[in-house]
């Protein structure tokens, strides 16, 4: 309850108190009146009861004894009233005690907030708190002249305590302190809050007082506080639940702000006023790589606080970057910053930073893609099919990337501009000088912004380069294009598929390669984003998978496995269709590329069953095979030789100017890099020489 | 009994890391006729012995479905100087197609032991 309820109720009582007082004394009169006419009555009745010598009664005696039993009745009603008013008298004398003790519960919680406060005031808070003290003395001020009202209309003789903004409490709470009403702050309005983008303040305190200087002493004692979650130089018993908490200082009004609320309020300034502050190009410059990336990271934090973390996690560091120098730019030219449309204005501009890669879901694209030519430049001459293929996708990803270029230099074009504008028009309404601290670094944003741009511009040049470089190795007949999996291009189609080497999640779960390429066939057909983790969670709760063996055995799975697993994640009506192919064992017929193609582009999924052999080279690749690809002994040798061992998902298939199909992309999570091409002639060599190659189609109908 | 179904059928029950035996023909008392075989992994090798876990057994009847039957044995094996066998393994494929007709233990036996190699040839004995 705050003191204006406090008051209106205090108020409202006495009133009643003085209306039922009213209705005692009407009463009261009520019953004399009565009594009255009882006993003119009675005379009159006593009267025409008297005979005359002839035996006959001297008056009206049925008039009389009328008006007789009306004096009764309303002697009675007059009663009856009379009592009623009591009790409505007792009733609101009731009322009043509680009020007064609402009203001690009250100021015991103020008395408390003071001694709160006047420790913040201690460790030298600043100005605003003395006006909050103020503010806070008022009401409990008030509070005490409500609760002097409503003892004085119960008729007491009542001292009005009045609290000061020192040490101390009344007598009637902790004893001490009190006087009579010779000290009463009168100011009890709320300052107003100032949304300007220099000094903010959800909690009602006008920081507009705060200068710079006392916002950095601040920092030190509560940022790390904010930041990190340690109550450092916090009183013990003022425990701060920031991170779980919702500012709504609105709701306060009208009645004591605790401590907690205060000091979130002070958090979310101090906050406010870092990030206008944060240049990442001077961070950059005057602290170490380490400082800077912690800087950023809270930066970073503070954007989740302002419009999510799901947003805020979701961009880059280049992106945490960008939005920091725009809204230090703002902040420095007096202008509204408006986080989360800039952040939506950035993602509409970059179709690559719109892109949420998270950990294991192709999150590596470039060094993957990189990965691809490398291996072509070292495996294959210019002119083979598969450094021609290679190749071809490299451009795909240069192409791309030079779309994002084009998209970041738009940008920053128009970074840098509005970065001059704003230079410009400060000095244009300040008439500034050289010397002006603002104006310098306004200018200095500008310049960055600047040489921003040109930075982009000359990445933007070497990809061209690049491009021209590859491009002039293409043999145009032996050129191809790609179709992914839902018409994604080559870039993106990795999007849903787990590309991390498996093992890496669960060092105890090695042999996983049927369980992160179901995931990815299952994420291809229903957008899902399952991870590794969350495949061996649920492989091993349906037993569809080894456990309990050595780590790389663990996690095989059973083409019948994977199929289980597609029929237990259907849901809500969902169900998926299964076709299985594979060569056969008396009538070799190997299965026709050209249908898997046919099957993949209607939007099946195709998980692949090969011998990983085939398709891991250790000597070429980076990344080594995560289990021993050629088995020790000669029984191993003989019973595992070319017995199909692995499990890969198809990504897309690439097809030359005549639309026939030349070969697939897979993706590997074995051991060499993710992105693998098999040519159709690799295909059904594979499968002549492979035992048990197969494949499972899966499609969400 | 078409075997390239009993083959594609017979492999989709191996784990990709796993092993599965040779499938044989066992004649049930009642005259009924399964294809059983076993999946197992090589956990152990060196030159003279090798380690080898049984992890399940299969049976497929007439209709090609399959009962499934956990297993976690695990035997160790004597290798000794083997060769490889006589049979490839599609031979010994399209053998069995022709023997489930009429089925026989010691030819059924007889086909084994020209399939596979002879150090593993003791499981089947187990596992009959």
């Amino acid at each position: 309850m705050g003191i204006k309820e406090i008051k209106s109720n205090s108020q409202k009582i006495i009133q009643e108190g003085v209306t039922a007082k009213k209705e005692l004394d009407d009463s009261l009169r009520g019953i004399e009146a009565a009594k009255l006419e009882l006993q003119q009555a009675n005379q009159a009745f006593d009267l025409v009861c008297q005979v005359d010598e002839n035996g006959n009664y001297r008056g009206d005696v049925a008039a009389a004894k009328a008006r007789l039993n009306g004096a009764r009745s309303s002697l009675q009603l007059a009663n009856s009233r009379y009592e009623a008013a009591k009790a409505e008298i007792k009733s609101i004398n009731e009322r009043k005690k509680k009020e007064i003790s609402i009203i001690d519960e009250y100021n015991k919680g103020e008395l408390l907030n003071k001694q709160k406060f006047e420790e913040i005031l201690k460790m030298s808070y600043g100005s605003s708190m003395e006006t909050y003290l103020k503010e806070l003395v008022a009401r409990m001020n008030e509070a005490e002249k409500a609760k002097a009202d409503l003892q004085k209309s119960m008729g007491m003789n009542v001292d009005v305590f009045s609290y000061s903004a020192g040490s101390g409490s009344p007598g009637g709470i902790g004893g001490g302190g009190a006087s009579s009403s010779t000290e009463v702050y009168n100011d009890t309005s709320v300052s107003s809050q100032d949304h300007s983008s220099h000094s903010r303040s959800d909690s009602g305190l006008n920081f507009d007082d705060l200068d710079i200087e006392t916002l950095k002493s601040l920092r030190s004692a509560l940022l790390s506080a904010y930041v990190y979650g340690q109550d450092q130089d916090i009183p013990d018993d003022i425990k701060v639940d920031y991170l779980m908490s919702e500012s709504d200082f609105k709701a306060a009004n009208g009645r004591a702000r605790t401590p907690n609320e205060i000091l979130r309020g002070i958090k979310v300034s101090i906050r406010e006023n870092w990030m206008n502050n944060f240049n990442p190009e001077l961070q950059k410059k005057n602290s170490s790589e380490a400082a800077y990336r912690e800087n950023l990271r809270i930066f970073r934090y503070g954007l989740s606080l302002e419009v999510g973390s799901d947003i805020a996690e979701g961009l880059t560091d280049e992106q945490i970057e960008f939005i920091a120098s725009e809204r230090n730019i703002a902040y420095l030219s007096g202008k509204r910053f408006d986080t989360l449309s800039q952040i939506n204005e950035l993602k509409r501009a970059t179709k690559d930073w719109q892109s949420t890669r998270a950990a294991g879901f192709n999150d590596t694209y470039r060094d993957d893609i990189e990965e691809i030519l490398n291996y072509a430049d070292a495996a294959f001459s210019t002119d083979s099919s598969e450094w021609q293929e290679s190749a071809c996708r490299y451009l795909d990803y240069l192409d791309f990337e030079s779309s994002v270029m084009n998209k970041k230099i738009s940008f920053a074009r128009a970074a840098s501009d509005r970065a001059a504008a704003a230079a410009e028009s400060y000095k244009n309404k300040s008439g500034s000088a050289s010397e002006d601290n603002v104006y310098n670094q306004l200018y200095q944003e500008k310049m960055r912004k600047e040489s921003a741009l040109n930075e982009i511009k000359k990445e933007k040049a070497a990809i061209e380069r690049k491009k021209a470089e590859i491009s002039s190795n293409i043999n145009p007949e032996k050129a191809t294009y790609f179709r992914g999996f839902g018409g994604k291009s080559f870039v993106d189609v990795y999007d849903g598929m787990l590309t991390n080497q498996q093992g890496q999640v669960n060092p105890n779960c090695e042999g996983d390669c049927g369980i992160t390429s179901s995931c990815s066939a299952y994420n291809q057909q229903t957008g899902s984003c399952l991870g590794e983790a969350d495949g061996i969670d649920i492989f091993v709760r349906e037993g569809l998978c080894i456990t309990g063996s050595d780590p790389k055995r663990n996690g095989g799975t059973s083409m019948n496995d994977r199929i289980q697993f597609f029929k237990r994640m259907a849901k809500n009506g969902e169900s998926f269709e299964f076709e299985k192919y594979s060569a056969g064992i008396s009538r070799f017929t190997p299965v026709d590329i050209d249908v898997l193609a046919k099957k993949f582009f209607s939007g099946s999924s195709i998980l692949m069953s090969v011998y990983g052999d085939d398709i891991w080279d250790e000597d070429v690749y980076k990344r080594k095979p995560a289990k021993d690809p050629s088995p020790k002994g000669k029984l191993s040798r003989f019973k595992k030789s070319k017995l199909s061992d692995h499990c890969v998902c198809v990504a897309g298939f690439s097809c030359n100017r005549k639309n026939d199909v030349v070969g697939m992309w897979i993706n590997d999570t074995g051991g060499s890099a993710n992105r693998l091409f098999i040519s159709r002639d690799k295909f059904e060599q594979m499968q002549r020489t492979t035992r048990d190659f197969s494949f499972l189609c899966v499609k969400k109908v | 009994m078409d075997i390239d179904s009993v083959y594609r059928i017979y492999n989709d029950y191996r784990k990709l890391n796993e092993i599965s035996s040779l499938p044989y023909i066992v004649v049930n008392s009642d005259g009924s006729k399964l294809i059983r075989w076993f999946n197992y992994d090589i956990v152990k090798e060196d030159d003279s012995s090798a380690v080898i876990e049984i992890t399940g057994r299969y049976e497929m009847d007439s209709g090609l479905n399959v009962r499934e039957h956990s297993l976690n044995e695990v035997k160790e094996l004597e290798l000794g100087d083997f060769d490889e066998p006589e049979l490839s393994e599609r031979d010994y494929f399209e053998k069995l197609e022709k023997l489930y007709d009429s089925p026989d233990r010691e030819q059924m036996k007889e086909l084994l032991r020209k399939a596979e190699v002879v150090p593993l040839l003791c499981l089947y004995e187990i596992m009959e």
